[in-house]
């Protein structure tokens, strides 16, 4: 009973934190247009013949509650799948951040019920979102439905996976948080692959396991929705689903009626081990929970220089300090600074963004670009630059929002020039910096004389770290960067999908596109600085 | 009998080392009711001693026994009792007063009921009641110091550790707060670790100067005036003399008057002709303490 107590406030209290949000009130925007999108057909449930061919017939179900439903949760699982873990990946970073953690800590509350508190926090969170996406799909029925509405067939998807799928994400949200080395820039991109393995295996159909169908749904609702077209079409072989935005409206469906799953405790019960596992992970992940000691590993505060006392930490030894008088202190402008002050700042950007790497990180990126020299230069294009434009992605996140995040914003947005000097020179060590992580790059393409691709790398140079700038401004963080550039570098750089890939085509839309954003940027930090 | 009468928290042979750095080493205290003032120069090692008290880090080595158990192997023991207000301290912006404090009460395994009353019983006690139902985002830093001390009080702890509690409270605050702690502490035991020591002067009990993760001084205040007695001169010198003064003698205060500086400081023998001597305070007994660690003029 103590313990149920506990964890309703500790959710409570955690859910109203972030309910209370400016940004909530945004993810609900962002949902509620998503639920839009589905209500208006721009998203899309369909089924093919397995050989995927473009010409063959596509099937659909008749709109019916059974059929919204599903295709409702379909995308639900799949967007929230990914944005709804980034979403929820806070709690614990914000205890630690806020110090409310320290105060926790010295509490009779044990790990795993805090652990499981901001779990049940998390799924509520994700909760009022489906929620709301199982509104816009009754509304849907109502408004374009070719049959009557059945609430049990259009709710139980949303009842019987939706939630338990949330329940694993908001579940994974508290272990990725909770295990030092899966926190921050490597959790978010790691995550990102796993998602994205999990979506991809799910449609081919390879994520399925005796006793877990893939967590999403996909699987499950695949084989009832081939079963129902191919009982309407006998004749036809019909082995693919697929879910995509952007279909013709003039699209021709062979049309079938599908009543929807016949759910058995079975089924719904498989469905919900899910959210057992992510319990289990939980309690797992219990055993790195450092509960906020700072002295114990991935807690820690960014390393201070030498002699430089860390609070709660001894300074170093150091002999009686010598009583000087004030005009024998540094001079306050270095040798670079007093050439250009603009030199100044830039030595210091670049020197920040390039600091505190470990020396594996150098050595990987290092490898790289040795590899890059002395593979073909196909293979380089292909793999190996594009993994050169990836694996910086921690130094290039920090962009932007170092000032907010290490709360050194009043004394640098108060320095001389914030946004004509500091920024610019943010925006250029980044530039700089990428230069040198992909330099491998700009010597094979002019060695093999290939101009375009010496022109998409320079693209690729600029539009990154200028991306990466605009997005700390904007958010004030570095995750929106980490999830937008990971999306975008899938589709582009490494699918190589014309007009995402900035890495070729057309360079001079992504040059003008990182002109338009460093001009946002000032305007914003300019308004960061008067507010 | 009492049962404040049995509180005990001892320290044992306590060290604590970060990744090579000694922050505490041998440390042995122990405490019963009463104000305990700690005091140390920045990085002494006492915000790790109190962090290792409130059970948020484990010590290298030693024991810590609360009531003779051992809190390192068994922190429940102590958790149900204590009351900690650290240093930085963070809020959820947007949660109320009430329900931060509910929120705390909750975790910190307080029933219902028993939570509202304390609460209410707390927002008057901190002066926060007009207050309470403000999200925390747009208190005052003083504001939030009370949110800090109410939710340390929560539990009615019997070991009450407060870390630079009265940062960033108006003098008006501040004197609430050191009495209170003054009431608060001859039921239980209290850890007062400040930097401002007229603080500590007025409330503690017992006083602890730590240096370089050695505990250096144990005593009573008294105790601790007594040895200084007839170390402490004031006199007049020019704005002139000043640095020259600053280098030669431990410097504990300077007044600006109108026929020159006033200068206060801790020596052994009269340093000049007009030096008077005067009665001590903590300030020059902690600087003393610290300046003879170091080496210095003392």
């Amino acid at each position: 009973m103590k313990t149920l107590r506990v964890l309703y406030h500790l959710a409570r209290a955690d859910f109203f934190e972030r309910a209370r949000r400016y940004r909530f009130l945004l993810t609900l925007a962002a949902v509620i247009y998503l639920g839009v999108l589905v209500s208006n057909g721009t998203w899309f449930l369909y089924l093919m013949p397995g050989d995927l061919n473009p010409l063959s017939p596509r099937y659909r179900g008749e709109f019916n509650s059974a059929w919204i439903g599903t295709m409702t949760v379909l995308v639900t699982n799949t967007f929230l799948g990914l944005f709804g873990f980034y979403l929820v990946s806070d709690c614990i970073q914000r205890d630690i951040r806020t110090g409310v953690g320290q105060i926790i800590a010295t509490t009779p509350v044990r790990r795993a019920t805090y652990l499981v508190g901001k779990w049940i926090s998390n799924f509520v969170v994700l909760s009022v979102l489906v929620l709301i996406l199982a509104a816009a799909a009754v509304i849907m029925v109502l408004f374009q439905s070719e049959a009557a509405l059945d609430l049990g067939a259009l709710l139980m998807p949303f009842l019987a996976v939706a939630l338990p799928n949330i329940a694993l994400i908001a579940a994974l949200a508290v272990v990725f948080e909770t295990v030092p080395w899966l926190r921050g820039a490597v959790g978010n991109a790691g995550y990102f692959f796993l998602w994205l393995s999990v979506v991809i295996f799910s449609f081919l159909g390879g994520m399925a396991l005796p006793f877990l169908k893939d967590p999403m749904g996909i699987n499950l609702f695949r084989t009832s929705l081939v079963a129902g077209a191919e009982a309407a079409f006998p004749n036809e072989t019909i082995g693919w689903m697929g879910l995509q935005s952007g279909i013709p409206r003039d699209t021709q469906f062979r049309v079938f009626n599908w009543p929807g799953l016949a759910w058995t405790p079975g089924i719904v019960g498989e469905q919900y081990l899910w959210a057992v596992v992510g319990l289990g992970l939980i309690l797992l992940s219990a055993l790195w929970f450092a509960r906020f000691d700072p002295s114990r590993e991935g807690l820690r505060r960014p390393r201070t220089k030498p002699g430089e006392a860390r609070e709660g930490e001894p300074a170093e030894p150091q002999k009686k300090a010598p009583r000087i008088a004030l005009p024998s202190l540094s001079p306050l402008v270095s040798k670079l600074a007093q050439v250009n002050p603009f030199l100044g700042v830039l030595f210091a950007e670049l020197r920040m963004l390039l600091n505190g790497r470990r020396w594996w990180w150098w050595a990987i990126m290092i490898g790289l670009n040795i590899a890059i020299l002395s593979n073909p230069l196909s293979t380089a294009k292909q793999y190996l630059l594009p993994l050169a434009w990836l694996w910086p992605l921690a130094i290039w996140s920090e962009m932007g929002n170092r000032e907010r995040k290490n709360n050194t914003f009043q004394m640098v947005f108060s320095s001389a020039r914030p946004v004509l000097r500091q920024l610019p020179a943010a925006w250029l060590a980044g530039v700089l910096a990428t230069t040198l992580f992909g330099i491998a790059g700009a010597v094979v393409f002019l060695s093999n004389g290939d101009l375009p691709g010496l022109a998409g790398w320079v693209g690729a140079v600029i539009f990154i770290p200028t991306l990466a700038l605009a997005l700390g401004v904007f958010s004030s963080g570095s995750r929106v960067f980490e999830v937008v550039y990971l999306i975008w570098w899938y589709i582009g750089p490494l699918q190589k999908t014309p007009g995402m890939d900035f890495t070729s085509g057309a360079p001079q839309v992504y040059l003008l596109t990182a002109a338009g954003l460093l001009l946002l940027s000032a305007y914003w930090r300019g308004r960061q600085v008067r507010v | 009998m009492d049962p404040s009468n049995s509180l005990v928290i001892e320290t044992r042979n306590l060290s604590k080392a970060y990744k090579g750095v000694q922050a505490l080493k041998d440390f042995n205290l122990k405490l019963t009711p009463g104000i305990l003032g700690l005091l140390g120069p920045n990085g002494a090692g006492k915000s790790t001693l109190m962090r290792m008290l409130a059970t948020i880090t484990t010590p290298t080595e030693g024991t810590i026994l609360w009531n003779g158990r051992d809190v390192v192997k068994d922190p429940e023991a102590l958790r149900s009792v204590l009351g900690y207000l650290p240093q930085d301290f963070g809020v959820y912006p947007n949660l109320s007063a009430q329900e931060f404090l509910e929120y705390m009460a909750a975790i910190k395994g307080m029933s219902g009921e028993k939570a509202r009353r304390r609460i209410s019983d707390l927002l008057d006690l901190v002066n926060l009641r007009d207050a309470a139902r403000r999200p925390l985002g747009g208190y005052s830093g003083g504001m939030r110091q009370r949110v800090g001390i109410a939710q340390a009080l929560l539990n009615d702890p019997q070991l009450l550790i407060v870390d630079e509690p009265t940062v960033g409270l108006d003098p008006e605050e501040r004197v609430r707060f050191r009495n209170l702690l003054s009431d608060l502490s001859g039921e239980r035991i209290v850890i007062l670790s400040t930097h401002i020591v007229s603080d500590v002067e007025s409330t503690a009990t017992d006083i602890a100067i730590i240096h370089k993760g050695h505990l250096k001084v144990r005593a009573r205040p008294e105790q601790l005036l007594k040895q200084v007695e007839g170390t402490v001169w004031e006199w007049m010198a020019t704005s002139q003399e000043l640095p020259a003064l600053k280098q030669r003698f431990l410097v504990s205060g300077t007044i600006r008057r109108m026929d020159g500086v006033e200068v206060r400081a801790v020596c052994e023998a009269r340093p000049c002709p007009e030096a008077q001597p005067v009665t001590p305070n903590l300030e020059d007994v902690y600087l003393a303490t610290v300046a003879q660690r170091q080496g210095g003029p003392l």
